[in-house]
């Protein structure tokens, strides 16, 4: 087993890997940016060693600058947790040939499932049901005409090298199909330095499932069921649950039979996932495999009882599996709600400021992933994730029910934040009934608005902020409260300071 | 102690006195008696008729930002005169000829005689509802025509309170 470990990523990532490394008894290096010198995993990590400015392709991004840290502290292997370098090729292949574990799957793997078009053919391969769609990405105009006449309206541009739907548009007549490719490939090329584009058919109302995936290097492979992360923004997951209500034991093992031989004929080793679309009539499509540690992974882990980050560590440490695939079962429900910082009534518009305040739920089976502390600044330079809020519990109503109440004691001053939010969609009439699909968000809530104030709770905030937030009682506050907090009458006299 | 917050634009008063270890909040006229303990820095537990609420409490600037369960108030504390005048501004102007009452209140103020000419932004009345002043006024330049209500006067929302005659220039 490594004895220190490099984690190439911040915010509650790299807080999880940080903890489940500890736990095994392994040293860890963590890396920052300018803006990041106060943050938690800098401040939780064994060594921690500057990288670079603010901006993502100066520090994070940096390949150099993360190497070389790799090598002053001794880091035997490094985790990229999710995001900036973790489904980089060139990276992986720069840790290989400098003799570092790369904390996932080798760079010829992370190549092959990074390119969509290579990905598909690989699954055709295999025979698993693919969107219908293009087989190679398309070079002139005509040859887009025609794939999208045979494919059939309504069709899906898509970037080869594309993630996040970044590159992504949908076209409803073929007029609209031009222009829809030329802003995909621009787009493309800024985000991913590659322009290549191909269509799909594009599903109305699909539900996004996908199977989590392990492998190690003595050829194990199981799967560790699935996650419905239908409830999106953006084409980004903003809550995700497992078992999917959509599924039925049958359809399960079908897919997951399909994610393991699709990880199988890419020779992919480690954690990753396996995304499909799931139509009306229950068909289900390949996607796409994610080569990485996903946000969602902890409520596979609470329906499993696995820990999926030290696993990712045993494999790349050369162990092999702990279980096979007939050890494995589901138990329980599990729902995760990722908290943003993001103005839910503007948008989604990144809400970056002070965190005054941070009061995080607690309770049984609640488990709060989460990055952040009062008084901490939210840059806008990275991902506004802050945090995550996992639930389990026996059933999904159960889980739904404990949520609503987990939710309800998160307690996050100083920015806009997506709580409240979350709130309203996991209390749903349509997410109760377990009537989700891809455009939930859109369909339900176009235009979201916090509900309406209750004047009864505009009192008691009104009390609350004279008592403790106004500056005349504050003073008051600082001369006349002990210590330790005593009843109201015992600290008296909250006029001293006023008139 | 008097405190005056105003919560998006409307300005609110409220009085706390503290007696016998309890604590009795006077708003809108409403008296709530109620047992109260700050229970850190940024936390107050407050008990009204049994039920117990948990208020938590960050100033930002001159905000005061709180939190009592999903829900988030952001208190502005400012100086009277001030946070007024930033209800004023936030007022529309009334473009009829018939200024009416915004909404059931009292007459606190009659700041125009009939004859008086007004111009654009002067005030004509306010109107006090909910501890929440509103100054209605001028939108165009005009000759007070006639006053309806006078200052103490009780007035239902839409009610007329003052008639103008549109000047052309």
């Amino acid at each position: 087993m490594f004895k220190k470990i490099l984690i190439a990523n911040r915010g509650e990532i790299a807080l999880r890997v940080i903890r489940a490394s500890r736990e095994m008894g392994i040293a860890t290096v963590a890396v920052y940016s300018t803006v990041d010198r106060g943050a938690r995993h800098v401040q939780m990590a064994d060594e921690a060693v500057f990288i670079g400015p603010a901006p993502p392709l100066e520090s994070y991004l940096n390949i150099d600058a993360i190497m070389s840290a790799a090598k002053s502290t001794g880091a035997e292997a490094i985790h990229p947790g999710y995001g900036f370098l973790a489904e980089n090729p060139q990276f992986a292949r720069r840790c290989e040939e400098s003799g570092l574990v790369f904390i996932g799957p080798d760079s010829r793997a992370l190549a092959l499932v990074g390119d969509k078009v290579a990905s598909r053919k690989a699954a055709a391969g295999i025979k698993a049901p693919l969107i219908p769609g293009m087989m190679a990405v398309g070079k002139e105009p005509r040859e887009f005409e025609e794939a999208a006449r045979s494919i059939g309206y309504p069709i899906l541009v898509k970037a080869s090298g594309g993630g996040g739907g970044k590159g992504m548009h949908i076209v409803r007549s073929p007029k609209d199909l031009g222009s829809a490719i030329e802003t995909s490939r621009r787009e493309a090329r800024s985000a991913f330095g590659d322009d290549s584009v191909y269509l799909e058919k594009y599903l109305e109302q699909p539900r996004h499932v996908e199977f989590q995936v392990l492998a190690d290097q003595h050829g194990g492979i199981v799967h560790l069921f699935e996650r419905e992360c239908s409830i999106q923004r953006r084409h980004q997951k903003i809550m995700e649950e497992t078992p999917s209500v959509a599924l039925d034991d049958a359809l399960r093992q079908r897919m997951g039979e399909t994610a393991v031989a699709i990880i199988r004929a890419t020779h992919y080793t480690n954690a990753g996932t396996v995304e499909f679309l799931l139509d009306k009539d229950r068909n289900f499509y390949f996607l796409e495999v994610n080569a990485r540690i996903q946000v969602e992974h902890p409520i596979t882990e609470m329906v499993m009882g696995v820990d999926l980050v030290k696993l990712q560590i045993r494999i790349a440490s050369g162990e092999a599996l702990p279980f096979r695939q007939s050890d494995l079962k589901q138990r329980g429900h599990a729902i995760e709600c990722r908290i943003y910082a993001e103005n839910p009534e503007r948008g989604f518009l990144p809400s970056p400021g002070k965190i005054l305040l941070v009061e995080e739920p607690e309770g049984p089976n609640i488990r709060c992933d989460s990055g952040i502390y009062s008084g901490m600044v939210v840059t806008p330079h990275y991902d506004p994730i802050l945090s995550k809020l996992i639930v389990w519990s026996e059933d999904r109503e159960s889980a739904r029910s404990r949520m609503i109440s987990a939710l309800s004691d998160y307690v996050i001053l100083g920015i806009p934040t997506t709580v409240a939010f979350l709130t309203d969609v996991v209390s749903h009439a349509e997410f109760a009934a377990g009537n989700t699909h891809t455009h939930f968000i859109e369909q339900y809530f176009p235009q979201w608005r916090k509900s309406e104030r209750d004047s009864n709770l505009l009192e008691i905030a009104m009390i609350a902020g004279a008592l403790a937030g106004s500056k005349a009682s504050s003073a008051g506050v600082k001369e006349q409260m002990p210590r330790r907090p005593t009843p109201w009458q015992t600290t008296g006299k909250w006029t001293i300071g006023g008139s | 102690m008097d405190y005056e917050f105003s919560v998006d634009g409307t300005v609110y008063k409220i009085s706390l006195e503290h007696a016998e270890g309890k604590v009795v909040a006077t708003l809108n006229g409403n008296r709530l008696e109620l047992d109260a303990q700050q229970v850190s820095s940024q936390a107050v537990s407050l008990l009204i008729d049994g039920k117990s609420y948990l208020a938590h409490v960050a100033r930002q600037g001159e905000k005061i930002l709180v939190a009592v369960g999903t829900h988030q108030f952001c208190l502005e504390e400012a100086e009277q005169e001030s946070s007024l005048a930033r209800v004023k501004e936030s007022l529309p102007e009334q473009a009829e000829e018939t200024v009416k009452a915004p909404m059931p209140g009292l007459v606190i103020k009659v700041n125009v005689l009939e004859g008086n000419d007004v111009n654009p932004g002067d005030g004509l009345i306010v109107v006090e509802a909910m501890k929440m002043e509103h100054e209605m006024r001028a939108s165009f330049k005009a000759v007070v025509e006639k006053i309806h209500v006078k200052a103490g006067q009780q007035v239902d929302a839409f009610q007329p309170l003052v008639e103008l005659k549109r000047v052309h220039e």
